[in-house]
């Protein structure tokens, strides 16, 4: 039924061979042709590709915000505008210069500085050359870009773009500075440092805490840059069209966290505004749970002038400036002056060197080793216990104290209160304070200690140095009965146990007593500080910053005047704020100091009022 | 339903190669048409899975039949291809300026993939009727061949798809040559050719099939324009590189700077994405494709059966090396998709019969 034509089957077969031979030369062809596409011009072909497709912009984080205890705003953002250079799609750099120069008046050597940055960088890497231009700029420079389309035109803008990005806005101004802190542009050091730890998380340009809140917290704050793609062809316009729509994707970024601070914005700038102008410090904060109040460091910078377009020659005036405007004064150490005699009435009654009811005679001072060391009234105090001693500010019974004690027994109860070391607070620029010791001098200067030292010492003079917040947090353990509490600026740190001291109830309530009696007895020396609304304790504190010998030989200048000092506690009974306030060459801690203590203090409890 | 005989015989290898080839192609298809905004497959994808279905049964059917019943059903096999070109040509939906798609119910299909088939069929009958002992075949002897070749691709000139048109042209021709042609006539035949095709350039094609000439002839002259294709198509493949970017990672082609890159520029796609190994290997299999035509070619029992299987390889081997010529830059571009690779279920299901004859032809080499 079919046909079986098998004749010539195979003198066909034999012509197969030219089917192989064909196959064979088609391959050997396109293996070439392959080869030559993809293995000796893939990597050009690959550029072309690259260039062709996809552009990732960065799209940075918005920063979080910094509130205070009432979350309030102490610092949050403002959207601004760049102008940034892409080198990649520069075409014509000559022509791309001399149309900023004449569009916007764009200094030649400005935009040669960041083309230097630039050629540094990845050729699609978008370098700043003006940070937070104004919008009239920005849409200037948009409506040239649009209208110039092709090689003919007189001008060139290809490589350029606008693009938006979060800064810092101060609604306060330059209130809190010092804790907020301020950004800068990463440092090449934390670039290589950052791109070791947390690789694509920080790029040149990008800004960043360089001190307080700002540095401490800038994990947290700085939130997860979001990137954008976008479709380019080969001289960088960017392709809307539908069909690429869907490849536009777009990764939101992740806006860093809002920080809520323990600070009182309205007593923060209150305490600033009592300052009127000279230098110092002051902490004022919860006695019982560490949370700092306020904190003012002054005088202070704007941070407005940091947040954009900072000058090196900007930069180097504010670091040189003899004011130390960048100094946090609150975490510098300070002699502590006549406040110190707290802890030294401490010490002396827990060691039992002397009884609070036992009286030493003070005549206007004490000669010892050869020396005469005043008390500050001249004419001496007479007869004194303890309790006068204190809210007298007797130094000629802190002088016998002290002899008693020793500088080592001294330095045992500083270090019980954390003096000499710092507090925990996260601030990094925070000092140690010095609390000297036999051996610390021998250590350090290999000689013996003089018993005459001691005698500075128990009144806070000679080598000893507190911090404004530590005497704070002194004072803030006399008033809460012994307990030793970490501060801290951060509302929601969660409770962090503070430590019971090991001194007796009665030696405190001893001292607290007394400082009571600073304020309250009519010989007391912040008595003319006294409050007609709220019971005060507190002490006052005179630091030289000079000797006497000294201060004749140079004459009474401006910076040799005393430092003011004073530290305070209330209500007497129940306390609930303790402040410390350091006025620098203030003169009398009772002039200077304790008025700015008590106002501060009346502030917070109108507050507390109205709350 | 079949006997040991035929199970012995049955070229395993073939079919190991065509199912790698068709798993490769569904995957490359999927990154090809994949929706990476969305994440989602295209539904392409399951409109050729569900060819690949019915090309597997209709594929299965040719293997099992006795391919010497298609002798028999040779002629009216070519003339129902012939009509339904000629519905083409009246009722036929037109894609991409070529009218080459019917249209019946749900179905859309292209006449003219079959008609590759019918006609390899007919001239496979016709040819192991007529073979000529000495001296090969003369202008007489062509001419009825000729006339059987003209018919379908005059049908699909018409329907502007002068690429396919070529693709018969060069099937038809290698088919003949293994019959045998006198060597001035063949000379003749090139001259002819050489006037025929420059005066068809000027005269016959329209003015986008010349641009794909002049395109090709120099495509760096208008990038943006007629050159834009097979520009991006090189710019496509040799952005592979040695490795390839990774599989549902070929940028360009995702990209759509590719133009028709799930059927004529299917290759590309795939270039991107495995680079130069992973093209050869594909390429290889193709190659391992061919030869296994070739082998069952040569060891075929009858004419019919040697011409049947030629024909079919002709058609694989001649579509591959179209398509991959012109998306490679080398010939100007055609239209002619890649086999198994490219979308459409028309090829599929033609090249799955075509390879089911080959087994066909295979397994029944020793059968009396």
């Amino acid at each position: 039924m079919l046909d079986f034509s098998q004749e010539g089957v195979k003198e066909l077969s034999s012509k197969v061979i030219f089917g192989y031979l064909a196959v064979a030369a088609f391959f050997i062809f396109i293996i070439f042709r392959l080869g030559y596409l993809q293995v000796v011009r893939g990597h050009f072909f690959w550029m072309l590709a690259s260039e062709h497709k996809l552009k990732e912009i960065r799209i940075p984080a918005t920063r979080g915000a910094i509130l205070d205890r009432h979350r309030r705003v102490l610092v949050n953002n403002r959207p601004s505008l760049d102008l940034v250079v892409v080198p990649q799609y520069v075409v014509n750099k000559a022509a791309l210069q001399k149309t900023l120069e004449n569009l916007i008046s764009l200094p030649m050597e400005q935009f040669e500085s960041s083309w230097q940055v630039a050629k540094r960088l990845p050729p699609f890497y978008p370098s700043r050359i003006f940070s937070d231009i104004s919008y009239d700029l920005a849409a200037r420079l948009k409506v040239a870009q649009v209208t110039a389309v092709g090689e003919e035109d007189s001008w060139d803008l290809r490589g350029i773009e606008i693009v938006q990005r979060p800064l810092r806005r101060y609604p306060l101004d330059s209130t809190a500075s010092s804790i907020l802190g301020y950004l800068r542009e990463i440092s090449e050091e934390d670039l290589t440092h950052f791109q070791k730890s947390d690789p694509d998380k920080y790029w040149p340009g990008d800004l960043i805490g360089v001190a307080g809140i700002e540095k401490q917290w800038e994990t947290v704050l700085k939130g997860e840059d979001g990137h954008q793609i976008k479709v380019v062809d080969a001289v960088g316009r960017e392709i809307t069209t539908p069909d690429v729509a869907y490849l536009l994707k777009k990764k939101a970024p992740l806006p860093g966290s809002h920080l809520i601070l323990t600070i009182d914005r309205e007593l923060q700038r209150y305490a600033e505004e009592q300052f009127q102008g000279q230098s110092g410090a002051l902490v004022a904060l919860d006695p019982h749970t560490g949370e700092i109040f306020s904190l003012v460091s002054l005088p202070s910078y704007d941070p407005r002038a940091l947040s954009a377009n900072i000058t090196a020659d900007f930069w180097q005036k504010l670091v040189a400036d003899p004011r130390k405007l960048l100094l946090n004064r609150a975490v510098q150490s300070y002699p502590p002056g006549s406040t110190y005699k707290i802890l030294t009435a401490i010490a002396a009654l827990e060691e039992k060197v002397i009884k609070p009811e036992e009286k030493i005679n003070c005549a206007g001072g004490l000669h010892f080793g050869g020396r005469f060391f005043h008390c500050w009234r001249e004419g001496g105090h007479g007869l004194t216990d303890l309790r006068r001693a204190l809210a007298e500010s007797c130094d000629t019974y802190f002088y016998q104290v002290g002899l008693k004690l020793g500088v080592d027994r001294l330095a045992k109860y500083a270090a019980l209160f954390g003096l000499g070391e710092r507090t925990g607070l996260d601030l990094e620029e925070e000092k140690k304070g010095l609390i000297p010791t036999e051996a610390w001098k021998k250590k350090l200067f290999g000689q013996p200690w003089l018993p005459g030292e001691t005698l500075s010492i128990a009144v806070g003079q000679g080598s000893v140095l507190v911090t404004p917040l530590q005497n704070a947090l002194l004072v803030s353990s006399v008033a809460n009965g012994g307990l030793r509490i970490r501060p801290t600026l951060l509302k929601e740190a969660g409770e962090i146990p503070s430590e019971k001291i090991s001194v007796s109830k009665e030696t405190l309530e001893i001292v607290r007593t007394a400082l009571g009696d600073v304020v309250a007895s009519p010989s007391g020396t912040a008595h003319g500080s006294r409050s007609s609304l709220v019971s005060m304790g507190g002490k006052t504190g005179t630091a030289q910053v000079i000797s006497e010998e000294g201060r004749r030989r140079v004459g009474g200048g401006e910076q040799f005047r005393d430092h003011a000092w004073f530290v305070a506690f209330a209500p007497v009974e129940d306390p609930k704020i303790a402040v410390a306030v350091l006025v620098e060459h203030g003169g009398f801690g009772a002039s200077a100091a304790a008025p700015i203590a008590k106002k501060v203090i009346e502030k917070f409890f109108e507050i507390s009022k109205e709350k | 339903m079949l006997n040991k005989t035929y199970r012995s015989h049955f070229h395993w290898p073939l079919l190991g190669v065509t199912v790698a080839l068709v798993f490769i192609g569904i995957l490359n298809l999927h990154s090809a048409t994949y929706n990476l905004a969305r994440g989602e497959t295209s539904p392409l994808l399951w409109s050729q899975i569900t060819w690949l279905v019915i090309g597997t049964g209709v594929g299965v059917f040719f293997l099992i039949l006795d391919y010497r019943i298609l002798i028999r059903l040779a002629y009216p096999a070519y003339g129902v291809s012939l009509l339904l070109l000629i519905l083409v040509v009246f009722f036929g939906k037109t894609v991409a300026g070529n009218r080459s798609w019917l249209v019946v119910g749900p179905l859309t299909f292209q006449p003219s993939e079959f008609a590759k088939l019918a006609l390899v069929v007919v001239l496979s009958r016709y040819l192991s009727d007529h073979l000529k002992e000495k001296g090969g075949y003369g202008f007489v002897d062509l001419l009825l061949p000729g006339f059987l070749s003209a018919l379908p691709l005059f049908l699909i000139v018409l329907g502007k798809d002068l690429g396919s048109a070529l693709f018969f042209l060069v099937v038809s021709v290698t088919l003949l040559l293994f019959v045998g042609i006198r060597r001035q006539v063949l000379l003749f035949c090139f001259a002819f050719i050489l006037i025929a095709g420059t005066t068809a350039y000027q005269f016959v094609l329209s003015p986008h099939q010349r641009a794909r000439i002049e395109a090709f002839v120099n495509p760096g002259a208008d990038p943006r324009g007629k050159g834009y294709h097979i520009l991006q198509s090189k710019i496509t493949v040799g952005s592979g590189r040695i490795l390839g970017n990774g599989y549902l990672k070929g940028m360009h082609s995702k990209l759509l700077f590719l133009p028709e890159k799930h059927t004529d520029f299917i290759f590309p796609v795939l270039a991107e994405e495995w680079g130069f190994v992973g093209s050869m290997v594909v390429l290889g299999l193709y190659g391992a494709l061919f030869v296994f035509g070739l082998e069952i070619t040569r060891k075929a029992r009858d004419r019919f059966g040697f011409f049947l299987a030629l024909g079919i390889t002709a058609l694989l081997f001649w579509q591959t090396v179209i398509n991959l010529s012109g998306v490679l830059g080398l010939i100007p571009l055609t239209g002619v998709t890649f086999p198994l690779l490219s979308y459409g279920g028309s090829s599929l299901v033609t090249i799955l019969i075509g390879i089911g004859l080959l087994l066909n032809v295979s397994m029944r080499r020793f059968m009396f």
